[in-house]
This record gives structure tokens, sequence and C-alpha cells, in this order.
């Protein structure tokens, strides 16, 4: 069974985040870092666990798919629309088998033998066109099978962990790693799959600190649910093409402030 | 095309709303271009973060959480201290009279502990004693979480104080060995290794203390460490007390450290091993226990230092 403060984590609950923070931020600023580092580094790990929670088995296989395919290829869109294609039909053949998760996690032998069946099957033909054999379909599925069975025992030990790695990660990407701190690396999560948090984290950021204008026009739509027609009444638009432009302008803002990011710059290491 | 006109013809292009000739010049236009590319990719990550509700949820919740804390900061220093996680469905209101509850709790005892310390005949002045009393209190106010791991060992403290161990020179050679180098806080020192000593905190001090193998000086400086940096001051106060020979208050010290399950927790159960190691002996059930565990742990960092220590028994 996973640690009840998972939960509790998951809900956002500000006393265990009371707890964490100042070790964290002890920890970062020591090595290197300032309290900005130290808040990336919670929230993508915190983003990372919040994925994990929500995460279907065919979702695992093509997180471990994503991260072979991005070993092997630099086009990102292929990468993009090749993994919501996999997802999408593992979730059609695993839709019958309700539970599987859970089956998994209790390490069932007829439903590991189905999973790595129906999913090996929907996998190959993937991992072919991205020039993979049998082998590297049973690593992408052994490894998704690893990480469904991953259960955490004690959340607050792991959560540190994985800060640690995350912050590791971070600097190795900044050039800021001295050579004995690779020794120290612990394993808990892939290294990749922590990148794929850090851009959403960082437009989750940037959207935060928009323009009051902007805020106000994307949060009902995008996250409210408001429709365009609702909008232009709320909002005092007279047309929808004025709507538009003033909303294709936030997001233009908020793109064009993202390519100015360090993050597209990434060091030389 | 402004930016505007092709962030809109972006946007309805990844959600499938342009006519086919349309959707044919986007995709040839990302071809030909590949700073248009380029947009087309960012926004497709912009707008899946965006459109995903319950993370924008959870990441403002989790964002705003750790940013009270900086407002806390500013305006309740005084409510530093880390507290354990509450697992009860207890609303902010009522932690909060707890927590002064608590605290009032700690004062009574402190000041009981300080008066009756003060009726005994000539007691012996020990700074680390205080830090076990404040652990002790600790625990009482803080128990253990369900389902959390077991806190390290403890050892039963000794009434009558002539049944105190010896020192044995073997017993503390072999620590010492094993104990090899004190470990190195070049990162720590790094940032303020040109700094006059005034601007630095009592940690940072500290720290440069340790590298000048100043021990007692780093007891002094972290005798009541910031709450804010208290593992780490702990796990640097152990050392100390460990390399200036206070065997007994640096296993104190790594014990609360191992207690505190952060970042230094392998490393501190470890040198809790080594200190015990120097005041008890091999043969002592502590000391094995300590060992079985971490020989237990292919993870942990010290497991291979611990199987030359048990191969040591051995011979």
């Amino acid at each position: 069974m996973e640690d009840v403060l998972l939960e509790q984590f998951l809900k956002g609950d500000p006393l265990l985040i009371r707890q964490l923070r100042p070790i964290i931020l002890d920890f970062v600023t020591r090595t290197g870092g300032n309290s900005d580092d130290a808040r990336e580094v919670f929230q993508i790990v915190s983003l990372s666990l919040f994925e994990r929670a929500k995460r279907t088995p065919a979702q695992y296989i093509s997180k471990a798919f994503k991260v072979w395919l991005n070993k092997h290829r630099r086009d990102p869109d292929y990468v993009s629309e090749q993994t919501d294609q996999l997802e999408a039909d593992l979730e059609a053949a695993f839709a019958p088998f309700s539970g599987l998760l859970t089956a998994l996690r209790k390490e069932d032998e007829a439903a590991t033998d189905w999973f790595n069946r129906t999913g090996g099957s929907v996998l190959l033909p993937f991992v072919k066109a991205g020039n993979g054999d049998v082998t590297a379909a049973g690593d992408i599925l052994a490894a998704a099978l690893k990480k469904c069975r991953r259960v955490i025992r004690d959340f607050k030990d792991y959560f540190l962990k994985s800060c640690k790695n995350e912050w590791l990660r971070l600097k190795k990407k900044r050039g800021m790693i001295s050579p004995e701190e690779y020794i120290t690396h612990l394993e808990t999560e892939d290294d990749t799959e922590a990148d794929l948090h850090e851009l959403p984290n960082l437009i989750l950021n940037l959207f935060h600190k928009a323009s009051n204008a902007c805020r106000k026009l994307l949060h009902p739509l995008l996250f409210e649910g408001k429709t365009k027609d609702e909008l232009l009444g709320i909002l005092g638009y007279k047309n929808p093409g004025s709507f538009d432009v003033a909303k294709s302008r936030c997001l233009s803002a908020l793109r064009e402030e993202l390519k100015q990011h360090p993050y597209f710059k990434p060091a030389d290491v | 095309m402004t930016e505007e006109q092709k962030t809109l013809l972006i946007e309805r292009y990844l959600k499938g709303e342009l006519p086919d000739a349309e959707r044919q010049e986007v995709e040839r236009m990302a071809e030909n271009d590949a700073q248009f590319a380029e947009d087309v990719s960012l926004m497709r990550v912009v707008l899946n973060t965006l459109e995903d509700r319950d993370l924008v949820q959870f990441h403002r919740d989790i964002t705003a959480a750790w940013d009270a804390e900086d407002d806390d900061e500013k305006e309740e220093p005084e409510l530093e201290t880390p507290v354990a996680p509450d697992t009860s469905p207890v609303g902010w209101s009522r932690r909060r009279w707890l927590l002064a509850a608590t605290l009032l709790i700690t004062i009574a005892v402190l000041g009981l502990w300080q008066y009756y310390r003060l009726q005994q005949p000539s007691p012996i002045v020990n700074k680390p004693e205080t830090s076990e009393k404040q652990e002790q209190t600790r625990e009482i106010l803080i128990p253990p979480r369900q389902g959390e791991a077991p806190a390290p060992p403890t050892r039963p403290q000794a009434q009558n104080p002539q049944s105190k161990p010896q020192p044995n020179r073997q017993y503390i050679a072999m620590a010492k060995t094993h104990y090899g180098y004190a470990p190195d806080f070049a990162n720590i020192r790094k940032t303020g290794a040109n700094a006059p000593p005034d601007s630095l905190t009592p940690l940072q001090r500290a720290e440069r203390a340790f590298a000048d193998k100043q021990y007692d000086k780093v007891i002094q400086l972290l005798a009541q460490p910031d709450a804010k940096v208290r593992e780490s001051s702990l796990y640097l106060r152990g050392h100390a007390h460990f390399n200036a020979g206070h065997y007994e208050a640096a296993a104190r010290d790594f014990r609360s450290v191992a207690e505190m399950k952060g970042f230094s927790l392998d490393n501190a159960t470890w040198y809790m091993l080594l200190s015990d190691l120097a005041i008890y002996g091999l043969a002592d059930a502590n000391v094995q226990t300590q060992l079985k565990s971490i020989l237990a742990d292919p993870g942990h960092p010290k497991n291979e230092a611990a199987k030359k220590l048990q191969e040591e028994i051995k011979h």
C-alpha cells in the first residue's frame, strides 16, 4: 500500500509542503542554487508525481516509449505524434481489462502475461517504425511494467530523493555539476522522464506571471470551461474577431517569453 | 502575417479546425521554415499544458503553499520550527492553536527542567545535553506517523553515571579508521569563500571553522541551530563532535539527523554507527543492529564500507 502522505500531497496539503520546503531549500542553497532553483525543483518533482498518480498502464508504456524515442530521434513533432497514437491504441487495447493496474501491482501472473502480450502486439509496430526491434520493444515493456509496479511506501523519503536527483539533473544541464556529485546520484526516476515536466512547469509559471488582462481572458477559457460566446459577454468584447486577436496576443506573448527563456539555450556540457 | 495571426493559425491547426487546404499550407510552412515548425511545436506543449485543468489547479495549489512560506517567514519568523505532517483532518486555525499550546508546554517543560537542574548540586554543564533534552521533548510532542519507517535504533540512557562505558582506545581507533577523512563541505564554502565572516550565517561560519579543523568553534556556533537549517547544522555538529572525540554527543546529533529522514539520512546512520562503535565496541547489540541494517540495504551509500567493517569484525 502506498504511503497515505502521497494522497495528502496530491491534494496540495499545505502542511506537508511546509515540512518539505525547508529541507529542499536547505539542500539546494547549500549546493550552489538559490531559492528560485529550490522552488523549480519542488515544482518539477511535484508535477512528475501528479502525472504518475493518474497514469494508466497504456500511459506507462507510451511514456517509456517516448523516453526511448527521445534518445533516438530529435524531431519533437514525430515523437509527440507517435506517442499520442500509441497511447490511444493501447488505451483501446487495454479497455477490456478494467483494474489492470491494480492487478499488475499485485503481481498477478495472468494480468502480467496479458499486459505483455497485448501491449507488445500494439507497441512493436511503433518501435519498428522508430528503427527498433523486438528486443527494444521488450525492454520498453519491461521498463513500463517495473514502473507500474512501483509503490511509494515512504513518501517523504521518495520525494526528497527525487528532489535531490532533479536538482542534480538541472545542475548537469546548466553545466554546474562537479564530478564528485555523480557519485551521490540516487536512482529513483529516469532523468529523461523528469525532463518532460520541466517545460510544462515553465509554461505554468510564466502563465501565472502573465498580465492581468491575459489571465482574465485565458483563465476562464482554459480552466473554467467557459465558451467563447460566454466570454464575449463577460469580458465585453463587441465581436469575436477582437476576442481572437486578444487571445492570440496573450498566447504569442507567452510563446515569445518561453523562447527567450534559458531553457531553450542550454549550457554546453 | 503578424505574430497574432500566426498564433491563431497554429492554434486552429492544432485543434483540427482548419479546412484541408489551410492545414496543408501550415504543414508546408512547417516543413520549409524551421522557425515556424518550432512555433508549432511550442504551441502544442503550451496548449496541452494549459488545457489540463487538474494539472494547472494542482500546480497553482502547491506553488501557493510553497510561496506562502515566504510570506510567513516575513510575517511570523518565530513559527519557523518545522512540524511533522499531520494526517488528521484538522483545520488550519485548530492547528495554529495546537502549535501555540505545544510551544507553551515546551516552554513550561524546559522551565521546570531548568529549575530542577539548578537545584541539583554541581551538575555537568554540557551543551549537547540541552540538545538531547530538546530532542526528547520533540519526540514527545511529535509522535511518529502511521506507516512511517521505524526510527533508527535508540539506546537506553544510562541511569547511573558510573555505568557509563569507559573510553576504549581500540574501539576509537577502529571507528576513526572507518570514518576516514572528514566530509568535505566545499560546496557550501564555495558560495561564501570570499565573503567577510560578518556576512555569513552561523552555519556558514561553522563550515569554515570545520574546514579549519576548529571543532570546538563549530560546536559553539551551532549550539542552538537555526530551525531552517537544522538538519545540516546537526549533521555538521555531529562531525565536529566526532572529530573532537565527543562520541556520545556525536551519536546523539547523528541520531537526530537520521530521525529527520532528510537528505543526510543514510550518511547519518553510518556515522551514528561509528560513534556508537567508538563508545561501546563491536560486541554491543545496538552497534550490531545498526550494522545489519546498513548491510541489508544494498542501495545504502555506505553499504560497501559496512561490509569492510563486518569483515574486520569476523577477523
